[in-house]
């Protein structure tokens, strides 16, 4: 079986060609850091298979999901190499193709967007360029599918017959390099592969090439030998470190290849994307922009669009489905007790949860469609700034913005961060983060006490959890260790229109496992809690208000009291909710016993008022990660303090900052 | 009456079955018991 490696830089297309090559889906965004494990395919000539790595700039690792490329070149064998290159961007794009072909297995390159190359007016001589580097070159337009079938057939054939690209290429770094170069090669074993690329990064810096070479060759001789050649290197006119030396060289290659291979047909003009960057990444306007559009997002999810849909839903629900399964239920004679679980626990904890899903799928469509349109590039650019004065950079927005949809994910993108402090920082914020199960709760509260500002009232939310997380941020900086410093590298990709079939699917794929969970663990945990409010002390089918639910609720009303919102009901509430965030509305629905929203509506504006009920979404956003965040925490941090710290300066923040709204509102003379 | 022991015992296996799974997956940690695992951009398997 052949095994293609696809690799190249960020954000170049090399998910959306692992599409079009293979016959399965994975997801594309229009962002770099999308592939962060290495994911496999089959061709669709059912020839081999296709592994799709991350995307990097050079094969020394600088974070965790970039050694996955490193990694895997060392430990595997790949058959040939798929190397993607960004046309219009092909001078940076190369070194990580030097790189390849010093590895020594059969390179292809696939030019991609060689459309966008050419209305930049970059004129590529295709012939000439694949002739100087000596490798095949394909130019495709991975979005489209132009050239991919011929892109395929080059990759399998390269990896069956083309012996003459099988030995390492050797490109010459001078004498002082080339001697080091030789000397380590002579140290390793006969039967190593690739070792003058082997010798090559290791002199680069790279860590993964490291360790490998330590179980072969005497540690401290290596790091002699490091230390020595790049005093030598030093020493050169050039004065440079080695890595920056290593790099000029390639440069200089490259310069040598582009200069007869592309020329410009056209002087430079500023592009749409570049004068669209002009605006929404200006000093004083991005901020702005970014909250206007975040205004828009809620004005579609809650006013225009999501609410309207919502409520059809949630009568047909609570109508005809209700109904129904009532009459059908009475037919064949069911017992009180299958009545009750499936209309007040089922119908109304699941039904309860699900009449949202439009909400959220239209919330999911516009997170996809700021992915897919290169919005979200800039967004981690014009946060940076303010993310830097609080000792994060840019990067850590991205996990926090995954982290809308949900938190769990969201965590696991923190990987993308190199430094740990950096990463350890963005793993504790991301909870702040308002995930779409919390979205669930906003939408039942803000239709029932906020009416005619629902956008403006969950937009705020969604602000406060960012700025508790920038002061939160810039706090815990102090405290944790701070000597390392921080990089912010996030490609511009061009803006772009989304395609219609490509959003959907990632709005479906996104928004599918919110229907899934209601579907399982709502369901169990709707019939879990309805039973606790069934059952009591004094047996089974007690009146709500002396049953386990309420028993557990008592506890700890009298310690939100002071938010507001001291009933046990809402104390039920939030116990059940650590599970998931969504569970708060199967327990209210449960605990309520409304059998439509407009009652449960009805029934929570009798135990909340707007402002409490503002105090109680404010505790919900902040009080504690759920369980799944939890877990993923405790997995993603390997320590069970920082589990723990994470639980406990939530519940504090969530107490302190529920607490002033509450008091303050009600002392500005709000209630 | 068939019907409702049928149906009690079905809804209650079921909903058992869920929340064990759950918190079985809550265990593992990583993505299990996350809601995006199909289309997650980070996946599951850790980095060596």
């Amino acid at each position: 079986m052949l095994t293609v490696a696809l690799t190249g830089n960020p954000n170049t297309g090399k998910t959306s060609l692992f599409n079009m090559l293979t016959d399965s889906y994975e997801y594309v965004g229009n962002w770099a850091g999308v592939t962060i494990e290495k994911k496999v395919g089959t061709l669709k000539n059912k020839r081999g298979q296709l592994v799709d790595l991350p995307g990097i700039y050079s094969l020394s690792p600088l974070s965790r999901d970039e050694g996955v490329t490193t990694l895997y070149l060392l430990d595997e064998s790949p058959s040939s190499l798929l190397n993607v290159v960004d046309a219009s961007q092909l001078e940076r794009n190369l070194h990580l193709t030097i790189q390849l072909l010093e590895y020594g297995r059969p390179v292809v390159v696939a030019l991609n967007m060689i459309d966008v190359a050419e209305k930049r007016g970059l004129d590529i001589d295709v012939k000439k360029l694949s002739e100087q580097m000596g490798v095949p070159i394909m130019p495709v337009i991975a979005r489209s599918g132009f050239g991919c079938d011929t892109l395929m057939q080059a990759a399998v054939k390269s990896s069956i017959d083309d012996e003459s690209l099988v030995s390492p290429r050797h490109f010459d770094y001078g004498p002082v390099l080339e001697q080091a170069i030789s000397t380590l090669e002579a140290k390793l074993p006969v039967s190593m592969a690739s070792k003058r690329w082997l010798a090559l990064q290791l002199l680069e810096g790279n860590i993964p090439v490291l360790q490998k070479l330590r179980q072969h060759v005497d540690p401290v001789w290596l790091q002699a030998f490091y230390v020595e050649t790049e005093a030598l290197v030093q020493k050169l006119p050039e004065g440079k470190k080695l890595p920056d030396y290593i790099r000029d060289k390639r440069a200089g290659i490259i310069d040598r290849w582009l200069q007869s291979a592309v020329r410009e047909t056209k002087p430079l003009r500023t592009t749409l994307s570049e004068r669209i960057d002009a605006i929404v990444l200006n000093k004083y306007l991005g901020i702005p922009i970014f909250l206007a559009f975040m205004y828009f997002t809620f004005k579609l999810t809650f006013d225009w669009i999501g609410t309207p849909v919502s409520d059809r839903l949630d009568a047909l629900l609570n109508g005809v489905i209700r109904d129904g399964i009532a009459s059908f239920l009475n037919t064949v004679g069911a017992a009180s007790f299958l009545k009750a679980v499936i209309l007040d626990g089922i119908v109304a904890g699941v039904g309860g949860v699900l009449v949202f899903v439009p909400q959220i799928f239209m919330l999911f469509l516009i997170i996809s469609f700021i992915e897919d349109s290169g919005y979200m590039a800039r967004i981690a650019t014009v946060m940076d700034k303010l993310l830097e004065g609080v000792g994060l950079n840019g990067k850590a927005f991205i996990p926090m913005i995954i982290g809308f949809g949900c938190n769990v994910p969201g965590i696991m993108a923190a990987r993308t961060i190199e430094q740990p402090k950096e990463r350890l920082l963005t793993i504790l914020l991301t909870p702040l983060m308002s995930c779409s199960a919390r979205l669930s709760v906003y939408s039942l509260f803000v239709g029932t006490f906020f009416q005619s500002h629902q956008a403006l009232i969950v937009l705020s939310l969604y602000v406060l959890g960012v700025v508790v997380a920038l002061i939160l941020a810039k706090l815990f900086s102090y405290t944790l260790a701070k000597e390392e410093e921080s990089m912010f590298i996030v490609e511009m990709p061009p803006y772009r229109i989304p395609q219609w079939r490509t959003l959907s699917r990632s709005t479906w794929e996104k928004g599918k496992g919110f229907v899934r969970k209601a579907g399982t663990f709502i369901f169990g945990g709707s019939v879990v809690i309805w039973l606790m409010g069934y059952s009591g002390f004094h047996g089974w089918n007690v009146p709500m208000n002396e049953s386990f639910l309420q028993a557990i609720g008592s506890v700890l009303s009298p310690v939100m009291e002071p938010l507001g919102f001291g009933n046990w009901q809402a104390g039920a509430a939030l116990i059940t909710g650590f599970l998931a965030k969504e569970v708060v509305v199967s327990t209210m629905g449960i605990i309520y016993a409304a059998p439509t929203e407009a009652g449960l509506e009805g029934a929570i504006a009798h135990f909340f008022t707007p402002l409490q009920a503002y105090s109680f979404m404010v505790f919900i956003l902040l009080y504690v990660p759920c369980l799944a965040t939890v877990g993923v925490i405790r997995n993603e941090t390997k320590s069970a303090k920082w589990t723990w710290f994470s639980v406990g300066y939530a519940l504090v923040i969530a107490y302190v900052i529920s607490f002033i709204i509450y008091r303050g509102g009600l002392l500005l003379g709000f209630h | 009456m068939i019907f409702s022991i049928i149906a009690g015992a079905g809804i209650f296996g079921y909903a058992g079955w869920t929340l064990t799974r759950y918190f079985k997956k809550t265990r593992q940690g990583k993505c299990a018991a996350c809601s995006l695992q199909a289309s997650c951009q980070t996946s599951c398997s850790q980095v060596k």
